[in-house]
């Protein structure tokens, strides 16, 4: 396998630019290790083999004609398959959009084809992604490739963008995120994964899950590659009229590595007292790493974190039902057994439970700003366990039994909630060598300072640069809805 | 939580216009009723002079 698929973006276009390099070499190269490994990973739903190689071939003929390009020209992504793709099919991950095929490019799509970016394919996910574990009984689960030989939870419901980042199946993937669908893959396959500020960046065409939750954002292995794809993903849409006019900072030049005085807070409650001893132990050493670096450290609480799972299930079950009621009415059936009682339950809440869940997430909002009104940056466990073997439904922490779904979205949903910004990076491998993340939370739009500091780790820290143990020895599962239309492979 | 059972539900997916049959209701009865608990405790929160988070448009 070419060490091609393993450059971070930064490196990889600084080669596409300076002619060392080819985007057709580098496309090949994704799609080779594509087709050999994603048989098991299932990171893919449909691989735009065709569609990638000819943008390819149009970005090394704008490169050898001279034309000036920017940091993303030609460098792969695979996109959560909820982006719509013009001409491409996008299933959500459901038997329900099987064929379906948008007629327009989701608006960050666009944004960063326009920056040069090559769609390699879209990425498996939780149907409709309404689940944290990351499986899919349309398209098959996804594989964590941390474990080759125990068929782990990749995290969900951005599961395939999380595997596929993690394998170097691509260099950087988008996900969505709702109570955590970018954050726990990204924890779990041990990349980096950043959830924008709520209206930094568009989510137009875009399948909801719960509008007034969901957002969109990077997939990546390093904090710098994550600021490359933020910057053309972000600013106002007229297309989605929640996205903010505020203008868009140069994140690359917010990467300075200094945070010498930095202020900083740990969740201790809650958060960290939540997680099992060994994720404790990896985030006190990141928190250690930051203090050596200059970072003034401190505890803190959120004290209304007791409320984020009902004021959290209120608002996505009684939005997300609304967007499915007809399918729900008319297609039952079609979908699979976990997310149509999901859905289901949104029935159950009503009008006044929702408002009064939309009033406690206000209290919930203004008890972050008030702690980041003295704080740079807030600290947390991404989740307070590692991947799970699949089919597991139930965890012992510290010798307390907690079911699984509820554990993975616990430490992530309050900051869907409060709308704040938050990285999630590598911060330490288990004996076992599966990885666990922590949380890096910042101000609404200083996403610049929450990529210094996840930045800034990265430079004294190596766990993001592991590569997991999947091979070619893979064996290969055939999916039941694996016939893509267009002519393009299902992986 | 009190006074929720497979009959509540019928006639609350009834009103809603679902055809759900009672062995499905009877099915998800466990899960709403540990839903319906996490969501009642918001009630010792002090909302009164809370606006909700409805126009979510933080800039």
């Amino acid at each position: 396998m070419t060490e091609l698929v393993w450059k971070p973006i930064s490196e990889l276009g600084r080669l596409i630019a300076g002619k060392e390099v080819s985007p057709v070499e580098v496309v090949q190269a994704y799609l080779d290790r594509i087709e050999a490994l994603d048989g098991k990973l299932k990171a893919f739903i449909t691989v735009c083999r065709d569609d990638a190689l000819a943008a390819a071939k149009n970005a090394e003929t704008a490169v050898m004609s001279g034309q000036a390009v920017g940091p993303l020209h030609g460098v792969p992504i695979g996109l959560k398959d909820l982006f719509a793709t013009k001409g491409t099919r996008t299933t959500g991950g459901s038997k329900i959009l099987a064929d379906w095929i948008p007629e327009d490019d989701a608006t960050v799509v666009a944004r960063l084809k326009d920056a040069g970016a090559i769609v390699l394919g879209k990425l498996n996910m939780h149907e409709f992604a309404y689940g944290p574990e990351g499986l899919n009984a349309h398209y098959g689960n996804a594989w964590n490739p941390w474990d080759a030989h125990t068929h782990r939870m990749p995290g969900g419901s951005s599961s395939g963008s999380g595997v596929a980042v993690a394998a170097g199946l691509c260099a950087a993937a988008l996900g969505s995120d709702t109570g955590g669908s970018i954050r726990i893959p990204a924890a779990l396959c041990g990349i980096t994964g950043l959830k924008p500020t709520y209206g930094r960046a568009s989510r137009a065409g875009v399948l909801p899950l719960a509008w007034s939750m969901d957002h969109v954002g990077p997939m990546t292995r390093t904090a710098a590659d994550a600021a490359l794809l933020l910057a053309p993903m972000s600013g106002y849409d007229p297309r989605d009229p929640t996205t903010s006019v505020l203008p868009v900072p140069d994140y690359r030049a917010a990467l300075t590595g200094d945070i010498k005085g930095l202020r900083v807070g740990l969740f201790r409650p809650f958060f960290l007292e939540s997680a099992g001893m060994v994720l404790r132990q990896a985030v006190e050493g990141a928190i250690k790493r930051l203090e050596e670096q200059g970072a003034v450290v401190e505890q803190v609480a959120l004290e209304s974190a007791a409320h984020v799972a009902g004021a959290s299930f209120a608002i996505v079950a009684a939005e997300a039902l609304a967007y499915h009621d007809e399918w729900m009415r008319t297609r039952p059936g079609d979908y699979g057994a976990d997310v149509r009682d999901r859905l289901r339950l949104g029935a159950f809440v009503s009008a006044t439970q929702y408002l009064k869940a939309q009033q406690a997430r206000q209290l919930i909002r203004n008890e972050v700003d008030a702690l980041l009104a003295k704080l740079d940056v807030l600290i947390a466990p991404a989740t307070p366990i590692v991947a799970p073997p699949v089919g597991q439904t139930e965890v012992v922490v510290e010798g307390e039994r907690h079911d699984v779904r509820s554990s993975l979205i616990r430490l992530t949903r309050p900051f869907n909630l409060s709308g704040h910004p938050v990285c999630a990076v590598p911060c330490g491998f288990t004996v076992a060598g599966l990885p666990m993340g922590m949380q890096i939370v910042g101000r609404p739009f200083d996403e610049a300072t929450v990529l210094r500091v996840a930045d800034a780790y990265q430079r004294v820290t190596d766990w993001h640069t592991r590569r997991p143990p999947v091979g070619q020895d893979a064996p290969a599962a055939p999916s039941p809805l694996s016939s893509p239309p267009r002519g393009e492979r299902a992986g | 939580m009190e006074g929720v059972n497979a009959k509540t539900l019928r006639r609350m997916a009834a009103l809603l216009g679902y055809d759900w049959s009672d062995e499905e209701l009877e099915a998800l009865l466990p899960q709403v009723e540990k839903s319906l608990e996490m969501v009642e405790r918001l009630d010792a929160l002090a909302l009164r002079d809370v606006e909700p988070a409805l126009q979510y448009r933080i800039v």
